[in-house]
């Protein structure tokens, strides 16, 4: 083992040398045909969505999650109460595009002829072409389940390599042809969307190809990973050699690494782990000028501003992430899930504020609100036990009647503690005690482990509310300590006003949680959701509100994202979020780096378009 | 016949700052005499009906609940959704603890090197001088009480509902500010008495201090909710952080709506004063942070059919002391029990939204980078603030039902032949026909609708039964003879402090100032009007062009701009406004782009331009004042008592017939007037005081002008004048 890892140091990334992930990587967790595995109109996989089964309670199908196969008896009546929608009005998502119904491709011959020389792989097929057109904002899976599209890329490309970017960036480059990296799919910024206005050929560069682990280093508790590979991918492969990257995105089963540099990305246990500009060590990235790359990994220079940073967030429009070294940690030996209830929301701050100012916080410590709370409670499994059923009313009546919990005002906060069996230990009681001082009680594993799983499972749920018409999006924000309670109020009663402005009879969900701590301050995620019956555009009338929401969270104090990105959807607020000395900034680094935008995604901000070769 | 006036005997003592105890003060030995006494005796409620459009009564509205049930009845006010609930005691530690009281405690001790435990012993002095008290306890006993005794004086209290369900409803969501109107001591205890009466959270409210030090008083108040300010703290920079954190403390936490008078003080001429944007500043601030979500401002307009407080008033507003009275204060207080102060209106307008206010005009982004603790204001947002302010005081003056007794007022003060003996004079010696002066009302009542006012006018009455019923609600001022003329009382002579007034000058004075605090009640209505009206009356060619008309128009806005409240922006549209009113109730009449003058002077545009004459000539004589008078520079006390005892004396000489313009707040506003206007300016002296600079050529260009709209004494009349002046100016300047 040993030995692999001082042959894999010496390679330098050019081979992987390891036969067991050699093996493992065969076959990425992403095939080249997605749309086999994965929903082409909704999220994740395709055996999985939530039904209402015959009995008219929602079920979840297929096997890959805790709850699949379950049915979830208390979630219908929630959505009928917190709607106003009725059954029998369903929006069913239109049948699957053909060719037909697809803008046809805008084809560069010269730039084809030299593609089929050069023998990268590729695909004109229309729905390969149309996976990779969309990721999950709102109005992508509305156009996809709705509506059309104006402008699709017109060829994808699958890289096995960082040779092979080069090859194909040069291409593009000599051809004027545009190239929007690919990776998990997943953003929501509509980051991925080709610029309707593009008139030259569009390529979408695929990234998932590109998964293997390049090499593995013990000793310095690094690795050099491939940047099409997954969250997922990622801690199964390092699992089996006893380590694990500690990344975990709520998207991480399907995003990849090049797609968490490119947007500035953050997990749930970054208390532990970092987020990932703590993560990684060396960034490769191909530009139409070349690689940009570091010298060597050691694990902080100062040489000038780091240029790490003007990669991270760069969201496609500077070039293609190709190797990314992390770091990487031992598994943990144990872990353990926690929850702890809260009188109310402004407690539950409190506490988190106390814990950040401790920085005694767990690997991962989240605070959700009394909406979230209620909504959490409702996705509860059936319950075969009458014992359990009985001790859940005991544990309810215990919390209202003896500890003076108002139920629609309380709220909980879930916790991950990592470590060995003695640090979990020691965190938890820590953890608890503060919580105490605050009116906080102990809640069980049970609550926090479905906080998290509620996580995972938000998208789907939403995929299900569409059908309902009910629609449904997140946004997120990062807010100094003393106006997080603040934003949290405002923003959701700016939501709720918007709704009522727009003529909508019924309060619309406006739910938000503290997801994560940091020493001056906290990340902010809200969860907005509400039935577009009698609205003629809902999409439209969705973005304006979430449009108020952003200038409510700026008037707040809070940032224009904490981890999302700007992608197209944030564009306007992104002048105002770093002045125009700052745009400038970032404009002059893309015209040194790509002067032909051949990065043409149009993320961040318009940049000045050359006049076509064409 | 002398008749003392029953409100009179609220006030034992002159003093304007001291009045304020006694009504108090008489209100407790109200109570006394209220728990003795069997019973009250309910009036006639023919014409105060239980309800009339979107007004409720709510002093009767009880009949099978008993006092004491009704205030001890369960009652449960919306409270905002995040109010973490405190005792009232709570709030000043709150205030104590917060990061600005302790960072402005650590500046000062900085600065000038005093130990930061005396700053926080001071600062915790100033807490507890400031806090309020609010309890249910004071609340349902004032219910009680006052039920009893409003229930002897008033015939009715009338509350316009239409806003009240929205705005229970906003309570919960939203912090709220309650802004009334200020013309009475009885402001204060009547909205929390229509609070509890309505369902909605009772207030907290900003109080001037000179309540704080009475006795017993002080406390009681303090108990039903009214916290106090100084009313001077200019510099003191921990009385201003703790005042403004106290404020905020409020209004971040919702405890209550907090409720304060925008004008600052009491409004004694019955016109809306400017506004003083510190509470208000201090209140929005919250919104500018981005601490709450919303604020809602909710103007609100109280009219009164009697003032408690007429006489009272009219003395204030000519700086003369009050005759003492010699019965004991329980008699006073029977007394005042057998008076008749007719209906009280409440009108809430529509409630404000802050964010919608200020959604266009300002970006509270740009406090993102500072702490919270540290307070300021971007040019924004205090001028969203003084708009807002102005908006609010107009709102309040569109919501005040009018009294009829308004409109009798104004006709018995206008003057039939300029320089001749006016109504007010001959009502005195032959009295007016009640059917001549029905007659009037009535016009003037069409004239004020057509305008936009609202008045108190029963249905189903005629205009000769509703004036008798207004002038039986203020026989101390009026009298009905056998023969149905009417005669206004006589008042006693009144000795001055300034020695340039003589007794018998100020017995008019009054009388004709507590008539004009009536008519000031509607003079907003016609404010546009009457400046229009000045203009074309005063005109001696045969049309005026509308561009003259505008520039005029504009010049008497800015020189009146503190007698009356105008929106700056507002200036041509109020214009286009005013005249397409005037065309089609044809008060002027326009051909092509002119005025033709003949035909527009007419009843409704010199009865106007005589409503708004006495203000021009108290401006008039103000210049002549500083023209006269050679000095470097002026204290405005000076400028105000020489130019009132210049008033006196042409009075006295028949060269002037309006009393009001003896007013100090008419003098004041003058002065204020013309240093908007450039024709005063502002210096400091060389002690560093703040003193006055005359512009003779600025004052003598607006003198002119008034000269062109109004009728003053003539050249010939100069020499007069200046021999006038020499006698009593010269011994006091």
């Amino acid at each position: 083992m040993l030995n692999s890892i001082e042959k894999s140091r010496k390679c330098h990334g050019k081979v992987d040398c390891h036969s067991t992930s050699s093996q493992s990587s065969v076959t990425g967790s992403l095939p080249k045909r997605r749309q086999d595995l994965l929903k082409w109109n909704g999220w994740g996989y395709k055996d999985t969505e939530f039904i209402l089964n015959e009995k008219l309670q929602v079920e979840l199908t297929g096997t890959r999650y805790k709850l699949s196969g379950m049915v979830l008896p208390l979630l219908k009546d929630w959505m009928l109460n917190n709607f106003n929608v009725n059954l029998d009005y369903v929006r069913p998502a239109q049948p699957e595009f053909s060719a037909a119904d697809l803008p046809s491709p805008v084809i560069n011959k010269p730039f084809l002829e030299d593609l089929q020389t050069s023998g990268l792989e590729h695909s004109l097929d229309c729905h390969d072409r149309l996976f990779r057109a969309h990721g999950h904002t709102l109005n992508e899976i509305w156009a996809l389940r709705e509506g059309s599209f104006n402008r699709i890329p017109d060829l994808v490309a699958w890289p096995t390599s960082q040779v092979e970017v080069m090859q194909m960036v040069q291409l593009a480059n000599k051809h004027n042809v545009v190239i929007i990296p690919f990776g998990g799919g997943t953003s929501v910024t509509q980051a991925l969307e080709c610029p309707s206005t593009e008139t030259r050929m569009i390529i979408s560069l695929d990234t998932s190809q590109m998964h293997k682990i390049l090499w593995l280093d013990e000793e310095n508790l690094t690795a050099c990973l491939e940047s099409g590979v997954t969250g997922k991918e990622i801690e199964q492969r390092l699992a089996s050699r006893g380590f694990c990257l500690g990344h975990e995105p709520d998207s991480y089963e399907f995003s990849t690494l090049g797609g968490w540099v490119a947007t500035r990305a953050s997990g749930m246990k970054k208390n532990i782990y970092g987020n990932i500009e703590d993560l990684v060590v060396l960034v490769r990235t191909v530009t139409t000028r070349g690689l940009l790359e570091k010298s060597c990994n050691a694990p902080r220079t100062s040489s000038g501003p780091d240029l790490h940073h003007a990669i991270l967030g760069s969201e496609g429009t500077l070039g293609v992430v190709t190797e990314v070294v992390v770091k990487i940690r031992p598994l943990p030996e144990c872990q353990k899930y926690g929850s702890v209830v809260f009188p109310c929301f402004q407690d539950g701050v409190s506490c988190l504020r106390e814990v950040a100012r401790q920085r005694c916080a767990p690997a991962s410590i989240r605070l959700v609100d009394n909406e979230q709370f209620v909504f959490g409670q409702a996705l509860k499994p059936e319950n075969n036990s009458l014992v359990q059923s009985f001790l859940d009313g005991i544990k309810k009546a215990y919390l209202t009647r003896w500890k003076g919990f108002d139920i629609n005002k309380m709220c909980v906060a879930t916790l991950v503690f990592e470590g060995t069996l003695k640090e979990v230990e020691a965190q938890e009681k820590r953890v608890y005690e503060t919580a105490g001082k605050f009116g906080g009680l102990p809640a069980g594993e049970e609550n926090g482990e479905r906080g998290y799983f509620l996580t995972y499972l938000i998208a789907y749920i939403r995929d299900m509310g569409l059908q309902y018409g009910i629609i449904a999006e997140s946004f997120e924000t990062s807010i100094p300590w003393d106006r997080v309670t603040d934003l949290c109020h405002n923003v959701k009663d700016r939501l709720r006003r918007e709704c009522k402005a727009m003529g909508m009879q019924h309060e619309p969900f406006a739910s938000c949680r503290v997801t994560q701590l940091y020493d001056a301050g906290a990340c902010v995620y809200f969860y907005f959701a509400f039935c577009i019956r009698g609205l003629s555009d809902p999409v439209k009338a969705y973005e304006e509100i979430e449009s108020a929401a952003r200038d409510e969270i700026l008037a707040c104090g809070g940032s224009i994202s904490h981890h999302h990105g700007i992608g197209k959807i944030r564009k306007k607020w992104l002048k105002q979020s770093i002045s125009g000395v700052g745009v400038d900034v970032l404009q002059s680094i893309k015209r040194t780096l790509d002067p032909q935008n051949i990065f043409g995604n149009g993320n961040l901000f318009d940049a000045a378009v050359p006049i076509s070769k064409l | 016949m002398i008749r003392a006036i029953p409100s009179s005997k609220f006030f034992l003592h002159v003093c304007a700052k001291q009045s304020a105890g006694w009504v108090l003060g008489d209100f407790c030995r109200l109570v006394a005499l209220q728990l003795c006494s069997s019973g009250s005796i309910r009036r006639a409620m023919s014409f105060s009906p239980k309800r009339k459009g979107t007004y409720e009564e709510i002093l009767h509205h009880r009949s099978q609940q008993s006092d004491v049930g009704w205030s001890l009845r369960s009652y449960t006010p919306p409270q905002y959704r995040y109010c973490s609930p405190r005792r009232p005691i709570d709030v000043g530690t709150a205030v104590l603890a917060s990061p600005i009281i302790r960072h402005t405690v650590l500046q000062l001790s900085e600065e000038d090197g005093s130990s930061v435990e005396r700053l926080e012993q001071e600062a915790e002095a100033i807490v507890k001088e400031m806090g309020h008290d609010l309890g249910m306890g004071a609340i349902r006993l004032f219910a009680f009480v006052l039920s009893k005794a409003w229930r002897r004086i008033y015939k009715a209290i009338y509350v316009n509902s239409e806003h009240l369900t929205k705005l229970q409803g906003l309570c919960k969501d939203y912090p709220v500010l309650l802004l009334p109107s200020h013309r009475s001591y009885m402001d204060f205890l009547l909205m929390s008495y229509v609070c509890f009466a309505v369902n909605l959270p009772v207030p907290v409210i900003t109080a001037g201090a000179d309540f704080m030090s009475m006795k017993g008083v002080g406390s009681l108040l303090r108990k039903s909710g009214a916290f106090f300010i100084r009313r001077q703290f200019g510099s003191d920079k921990l009385y201003w952080a703790i005042f403004t954190e106290y404020v905020q403390s409020l209004v971040r936490n919702g405890d209550a709506p907090v409720e304060f008078f925008l004008e600052g003080t009491r409004s004694r001429a019955q016109k809306s004063m400017g506004p003083k944007l510190g509470c208000l500043s201090a209140a929005l601030e919250p919104y500018f942070k981005g601490e709450v979500a919303d604020i809602y401002v909710v103007p609100i307009g109280i009219s009164y059919d009697r003032l408690l407080e007429e006489t009272l008033y009219a003395y204030e507003l000519l700086g003369v002391p009050k005759p003492k009275e010699s019965t004991s204060g329980l008699l006073k207080a029977r007394h005042v029990l057998s008076g008749d102060y007719g209906n009280i209106h409440v009108s809430f307008n529509a409630p404000i939204s802050v964010h919608e206010y200020f959604r266009a005009g300002v970006d509270r982004s740009v406090h993102a980078t500072l702490p919270r603790y540290m307070s300021s204001h971007s040019v924004e947002e205090v001028a969203c603030t003084q708009s807002l302010a102005v908006d609010v005081l107009l709102q309040q003056q569109k919501a005040i039902v009018l009294s009829p007794w308004s409109l009798v007022a104004a006709i018995l003060l206008q003057h039939s032949q300029p320089g001749g003996m006016g109504v007010a004079e001959r009502s005195q010696l032959e009295g007016v026909g009640v059917a001549e002066l029905a007659e009037e009302v009535h016009w003037l009542k069409l004239q004020l609708e057509n305008f936009g006012g609202r008045i108190n006018w029963p249905g189903g009455y005629t205009t000769e039964a509703i004036l008798m019923d207004t002038l039986t609600v203020h026989s101390d001022l009026v009298s009905v003879s056998n023969e149905n003329r009417v005669y206004l009382k006589h008042v006693d002579d009144v000795k001055s402090k300034n020695a340039a007034l003589d007794p018998v000058t100020m017995a008019t004075a009054v009388r004709h100032l507590t008539l004009a605090l009536y008519r000031n009640q509607l003079l907003h209505v016609f404010q546009n009007l009457g400046l229009v009206a000045l203009v074309v009356t005063g005109s001696q060619e045969n049309e005026i062009s509308l561009e003259d008309l505008y520039k005029k128009f504009m010049f008497l806005r800015n020189l009146l701009c503190k007698d009356f409240i105008f929106r700056p922006c507002d200036v041509e549209k109020d214009f286009n406004g005013v005249l397409l009113g005037m065309k089609h109730t044809n008060a002027i009449v326009q051909e092509n782009n002119h005025i033709l003058v003949a035909p527009s002077v007419n009843k409704c545009t010199v009865f106007m331009s005589r409503m708004f004459e006495p203000f021009l000539v108290a401006y008039w004589v103000l210049c002549q004042f500083l023209l006269t008078h050679n000095r470097a520079s002026w204290k405005i006390r000076d400028i105000i008592e020489g130019t009132q005892g210049l008033e006196a004396a042409m009075l006295n000489h028949g060269m002037l017939h309006h009393y009001e313009i003896l007013s100090l707040e008419l003098l004041s506003n003058a002065v204020n007037g013309l240093i908007h206007c450039g024709a005063i300016c502002r210096e400091k002296a060389a002690n560093g005081n703040p003193s006055l600079l005359a512009k003779p050529f600025e004052l003598s260009k607006v003198a002119t002008e008034i000269a062109s709209m109004v009728t003053v004494p003539t050249c010939d009349d100069a020499a007069a004048y200046v021999k006038i002046l020499a006698v009593p100016l010269s011994a006091k300047l």
